[in-house]
């Protein structure tokens, strides 16, 4: 057994540093990235719903994003400005989003939101329904970070809030 | 104290202690304490129930409380586990310790999990959990009995084959025979750390799990025919990396002597020769069972060489169970008739005989071979 005191304190504080520095990490991209908002569809029509996440395509209005053979491996630069695609950061674009092709799709990490069991269903329908966008929140190396979910323009809250008093 | 007075009056009768003896025994016991377990039990249920009531408040209002609360009391959980913790370490108090940092593995998995929910993060499930090995392994170092590590290890194995099934090696159903070579590696890892009794106990645990899934992989999907065969090659280069691997430990491994060496490497060749081959049919089948038995073999002699009795004797008993299955395999139409069963009865009746009568003698000669 490791006994060192200095040691036994560095491995107990380790694990709260470390998932310290990745919440810090995840608010950074939140808070100083650029912010664009992206309209987005379902899927899979059978069931947007895994667990408690609401999941989406994000439509980036670029035509034959991720067909043909583009390797899974290559990281792929999405320039929403310009609706373009390239293999490589593209200078001349003020905004890109990084990620990769898996099976057809462009994957970011922001495909995916978090949402109260009690109102999935609904959500899931307006989204199906093509009526759902979210913000992200984008660093200059092209990581993306969801920030909110919109249901016509309002945030997912505010739109069932006003649902709820009509 | 009932059994207690029961006890003292019978040595006592037998003329083991005096009569002062006894009164002293017995002053010295109603001097003490007493524990009311009544009341203990009352406490816990009323602190259960309150912990309980606070989880359910929390739920109830979870969507309600910002993220920066729900982030902020994660943290000061983890700090007030962590804190309590480094101050019962040293404090002989071992068990308290240990719970504490089981706690503090479970409060950090949470954690991850808040923090994708408040980020929305991407990402799968195993990417989460090696996350959460790499960060917890320096605090399963310092604990002393095996709990807190077995539940490390099994995370990190699993996330580690599932990793391996989702990103590096198509098809994925050759996984379960890589588990055997990442325990070991794990195992060997650990020895080499100087990791503490519980956590080599929980990695040797873990190890004999996995290298009977792999065993049992080798002749599920041996005797079949593979259909993708361009997936195996893909395979093939991590299965031959991680064999490599544990074999530069037990080479440069200076606790085990040169036969123990030759054994576990021996094991390492014919376990990658057994994965890769492809024999169909009943010979195929006939084979695998033979070579499943000689790896057996193999690991039941580095038991006895480690005087490891009681896992020698659960390989011996796994080798019986084999070698019966390999004989009704052989007898094939045969074993479903009369004379079959008969052959087959009398042969599991010989193997339990022997086993009872002479399971220490094979132990002690097992020991005495790979002296």
């Amino acid at each position: 057994m490791i006994s060192s005191k200095r040691f036994v304190a560095l491995a107990l504080f380790f694990p709260v540093f470390c998932l310290a520095v990745l919440a810090f990490y995840r608010s950074s991209i939140r808070l100083v990235g650029k912010e664009i908002t992206l309209n987005i569809t379902g899927y899979d029509p059978r069931d947007l719903l895994s667990g408690n996440y609401l999941i989406y395509t994000i439509d980036y209005q670029i035509p034959d994003l991720c067909s043909g053979n583009v390797s899974e491996e290559h990281p792929i630069f999405v320039c929403p400005e310009d609706r373009q695609s390239y293999m490589e950061p593209p200078s001349t674009c003020s905004l890109i989003i990084k990620g990769r092709c898996q099976s057809g799709r462009f994957i970011a990490g922001v495909e995916r939101f978090y949402i109260p069991e009690e109102h999935a269903i609904h959500l899931e329908k307006l989204v199906l329904n093509k009526r759902g966008s979210v913000v992200l929140s984008v660093s200059r190396s092209g990581k993306a970070q969801v920030k909110e979910l919109l249901i016509e323009g309002q945030s997912w809250h505010q739109f069932l809030k006003s649902q709820t008093s009509k | 104290m009932k059994n207690l007075n029961k006890l003292i009056r019978e040595w006592q009768d037998r003329g083991l202690i005096t009569s002062d003896q006894v009164h002293n025994i017995l002053d010295y016991e109603n001097k003490k304490p007493k524990a009311s377990w009544f009341m203990y039990g009352i406490i816990t249920l009323g602190v259960s129930v309150v912990g309980l009531g606070l989880v359910s408040l929390i739920a109830a209002n979870w969507h309600q409380i910002s993220d920066g609360v729900k982030l902020g009391g994660a943290f000061v959980l983890l700090s007030i586990i962590s804190i309590m913790s480094y101050k019962t370490h040293g404090s002989g108090k071992l068990l308290i310790y240990d719970s504490l940092v089981l706690g503090l593995q479970a409060a950090s998995l949470a954690t991850i999990g808040l923090i994708a929910q408040i980020y929305h993060s991407g990402g799968r499930l195993e990417q989460a959990i090696l996350f959460w090995s790499l960060i917890c392994l320096p605090s399963v170092l310092t604990t002393n009995f095996m709990f807190s590590p077995f539940i490390w290890v099994g995370g990190l194995t699993g996330s580690l084959l599932f990793f391996l099934g989702d990103m590096v090696i198509k098809p994925p159903q050759f996984v379960p025979l890589l588990a055997p070579l990442i325990s070991a590696i794990i195992t060997l890892s650990a020895k080499r750390l100087g990791a503490s009794d519980g956590f080599l106990k929980a990695s040797h645990a873990w190890l004999l799990v996995s290298v009977m899934c792999g065993l049992l992989a080798c002749e599920a999907f041996g005797a079949r025919p593979l259909s993708d065969p361009t997936g195996l090659s893909n395979f093939s280069q991590v299965f031959y990396f991680l064999s490599i691997l544990i074999l530069v430990f037990i080479w440069s491994n200076k606790s085990y002597v040169p036969l123990q060496k030759s054994l576990l490497t021996a094991l390492v060749i014919i376990y990658a020769f057994s994965s890769q081959l492809k024999v169909p049919a009943l010979k195929g089948e006939i084979l695998f069972a033979t070579l499943t038995l000689l790896q057996l073999g193999l690991i039941g002699a580095f038991f006895a060489s480690e005087k490891a009795r009681r896992r020698f004797n659960f390989i011996l008993i796994l080798m019986g169970l084999r070698f019966f299955g390999l004989f009704i395999q052989a007898l094939q139409g045969l074993a479903l008739t009369g004379f079959g069963l008969i052959l087959s009865g009398a042969l599991l009746i010989a193997l339990a005989t022997i086993w009872q009568k002479h399971r220490s003698k094979i132990s002690l000669w097992a020991e005495r071979i790979t002296q």
